[in-house]
């Protein structure tokens, strides 16, 4: 890499007004929100909603650890809202597998399309996103619910004696995940696999490798930037996602996402629970993006 | 040509249509084993599309490839042992020069004490050895080619395929690798099929051309025979410069004929047989074969005016006006004897031998 050398430049009044612009946006929609949470997650919880505006460690407390139900017992460790946050974390690991797995071939099918028919197939694929996502949510459920249609076309055939019953369960809120995010696995691989040279594809088939190996040892390794950001827009709204566990998963398969979602709803939040578990959860997603741009600026070593 | 020697690959009668565009004619071809073969011509003639079809990168839609006497048209690219040097030399970007090189061994299923001293001989052979742990976008033009050219030769294929492998190099680097490629095929004893339309490059390392032009092969030969001898306008015209001048044969005798090419001007000259007498046919002349003088008694001498000179360093171009209001190109070389610079509106007379001409029928 050729050293940057950075040039003073002579101050001008017309680049703080471009710049402007921009870090008008990015304070009024990322660090006042932001802010703002992380400083209701300090508050004392008003019972109806809302905060007192007084200094409190009740809401993390809350989170972490347990002191018995009239909170006079030792503490020890709060499990029920880590277990919901471990939940979240291996739901959604396996949505942003399953998205890969149908995902990849899919981008890739449509990369290696005449370039004059890949429009069509993005568009087809970006087509259910016309329809409001709580919409396309409830639909699902319509359909994989006991008395739905899959059920009832299985039952009628003979195919099954009693209905499937994947409504409410960890399987069906995986089915809501992946079918909400799957467009944006497809997008990003499709975007990298689009830019690979295939002279590259045809040099490894010259050179005896089969269409496994070509795949394995000379595409994979070009497109694993498209395939990195498809996987973190997968798995970060996965891990916040309510919709799909709220109408899809029950009570039983509660995620991190419908916990925070509970305590802004009506009446009976808590705001400074749900600042702080969104706090806690910003924290996890942001450890986990500095990891990956760690291994990635190693890679380009 | 020799039929004795061992034919390595054979085109028979292979056409290629894209669409209801047809790419290739009818291409009858017998490349040696151990040949330097030069498919040459302008792009878009159709040789490029022969060496894919060889790669197994295009089929065939009618007639047949044979390597080394056997059917194998039917195979994969990857079940073929022949190997290509791409245009771009498509080095992969994620491996560094000695993994690349060692792509082709890895995939044969040669075990790991075999293809280390391999591709280290290898890189020894263009010097890349100071350069194996470095990534292909960290090499220079001319060590990427050579990476390229040994990755390909690394797995000893029966045929090596270049597809205009020196193209993205610049002048001097392509010159040095011109002779740098004949040395490695000498020294590899494999065929190579190179694909160019750089008609120096083919007559230089050649063992033989192949001319297309528009889906057809047009002659082939060794370089000499195609530059002295060749068979249509088009070779002539593709293969150096040419003047070619429509003329009427109008005298035969058992050794000469004489050639008519407007009122007063006529030429003498061989190769007459089979014409007739008032056939029309065209005379072919290279610019270098025809001398330039300023006396104007020399027997068989057509007199001319100069009407552009052009100094070019080793010789000078001059541009004469013959009989007829017909323009030759003379090449004069600026050699042993140091020659004044012909200028403008000198009257010369041009002189030239009698094997020097080429006559084509109309």
């Amino acid at each position: 890499m050729e050293p940057v050398y950075h040039q003073k430049r002579a101050f001008d009044p017309l680049r703080i007004w471009l710049l402007l612009p921009s870090w008008v946006v990015i304070g009024v929609f990322l660090l006042i929100p932001v802010g703002l949470m992380l400083l209701i997650s300090f508050m004392t919880k008003e019972f109806r909603g809302g905060v007192i505006w007084e200094f409190s460690l009740a809401a993390y407390d809350q989170f972490l650890i347990d002191r018995g139900l009239f909170g006079d017992d030792p503490p020890t460790i709060e499990w029920t809202y880590i277990v919901i946050f471990l939940r979240s974390i291996v739901q959604a690991t396996i949505a942003t597998i399953f998205c890969l797995i149908i995902g990849f071939p899919t981008a890739y099918f449509i990369a290696t399309r005449e370039p004059q028919n890949r429009t069509f197939w993005i568009f087809l694929v970006t087509v259910p996103y016309w329809v409001n996502l709580l919409i396309r949510t409830v639909s699902l459920k319509f359909l994989i619910r006991d008395n739905g249609p899959i059920n009832e076309f299985l039952l009628s055939f003979g195919l099954l004696s009693e209905p499937l019953g994947l409504i409410n369960t960890n399987i069906a809120v995986q089915l809501g995940l992946f079918y909400s995010y799957l467009p944006f696995m497809v997008l990003p691989i499709y975007a990298s696999v689009e830019r690979f040279n295939f002279t590259y594809s045809e040099a490894a088939a010259d050179l005896y490798a089969d269409k496994w190996s070509t795949l394995r040892r000379i595409v994979l390794p070009n497109v694993v930037p498209g395939i990195a950001a498809g996987c973190i827009l997968v798995f970060i709204p996965s891990l916040g996602a309510f919709i799909a566990p709220d109408l899809l998963g029950g009570a039983k398969n509660f995620m991190i996402g419908s916990l925070i979602e509970e305590q802004f709803k009506g009446n009976a939040g808590n705001w400074p629970f749900g600042a702080a578990a969104s706090m806690i959860l910003l924290t996890m997603v942001l450890i986990a993006l500095l990891f990956y741009t760690r291994q990635q600026s190693k890679g380009e070593v | 040509m020799d039929n004795n020697q061992l034919v390595a690959i054979e085109f028979q009668e292979v056409v290629k249509k894209f669409g209801s565009f047809t790419a290739i004619h009818n291409a009858n071809l017998k490349i040696h084993d151990n040949e330097f073969f030069t498919l040459l011509g302008p792009s878009g003639c159709g040789k490029t599309t022969l060496l894919r079809m060889v790669a197994g990168f295009e089929n065939v839609t009618e007639g047949n490839i044979f390597l080394f006497g056997k059917e194998f048209m039917h195979l994969p690219p990857n079940k073929r042992s022949v190997n290509t040097v791409f245009q771009q030399y498509a080095l992969f970007p994620h491996m560094t020069v000695f993994e690349n090189v060692a792509f082709g061994l890895k995939m044969r299923g040669w075990v790991k004490d075999d293809i280390q001293p391999t591709v280290w001989k290898m890189l020894d052979l263009v010097r890349l050895r100071p350069f194996a742990e470095r990534k292909p976008n960290q090499l220079s033009g001319g060590q990427q080619q050579r990476a390229a050219l040994v990755r390909a030769i690394a797995p000893r294929p029966k045929v090596l395929l270049l597809d205009e492998p020196l193209s993205a190099l610049d002048l001097k680097l392509r010159q040095a690798m011109r002779l740098e490629l004949k040395q490695l095929q000498q020294e590899t004893g494999i065929t190579f099929v190179f694909v160019t339309h750089d008609q120096e490059e083919a007559l230089a390392m050649s063992d033989r051309i192949a001319v297309m032009s528009e889906g057809v092969i047009q002659q082939i030969g060794k370089a000499q025979e195609i530059y002295e001898s060749p068979k249509n306008e088009i070779v002539a015209n593709f293969i150096g410069e040419t003047n070619i001048l429509q003329a009427t044969l109008v005298e035969l005798n058992d050794e000469e004929a004489k050639y008519q090419i407007a009122e007063d001007f006529i030429i003498s000259g061989g190769g007459a047989s089979g014409l007739v007498k008032n056939q029309e046919v065209k005379i072919l002349l290279r610019p270098e074969k025809i001398r330039i003088g300023t006396s104007d008694n020399q027997i068989d001498s057509i007199p001319g005016t100069i009407q552009q000179s052009m100094y070019l360093g080793t010789d000078t171009e001059y541009q004469v006006r013959v009989p007829g209001e017909k323009t030759l190109k003379v090449r004069d070389q600026n050699g042993f004897e140091r020659r004044k610079l012909l200028p403008a509106g000198s009257e010369v007379s041009l002189s030239f031998s009698k094997d020097s001409i080429r006559i084509l029928r109309s």
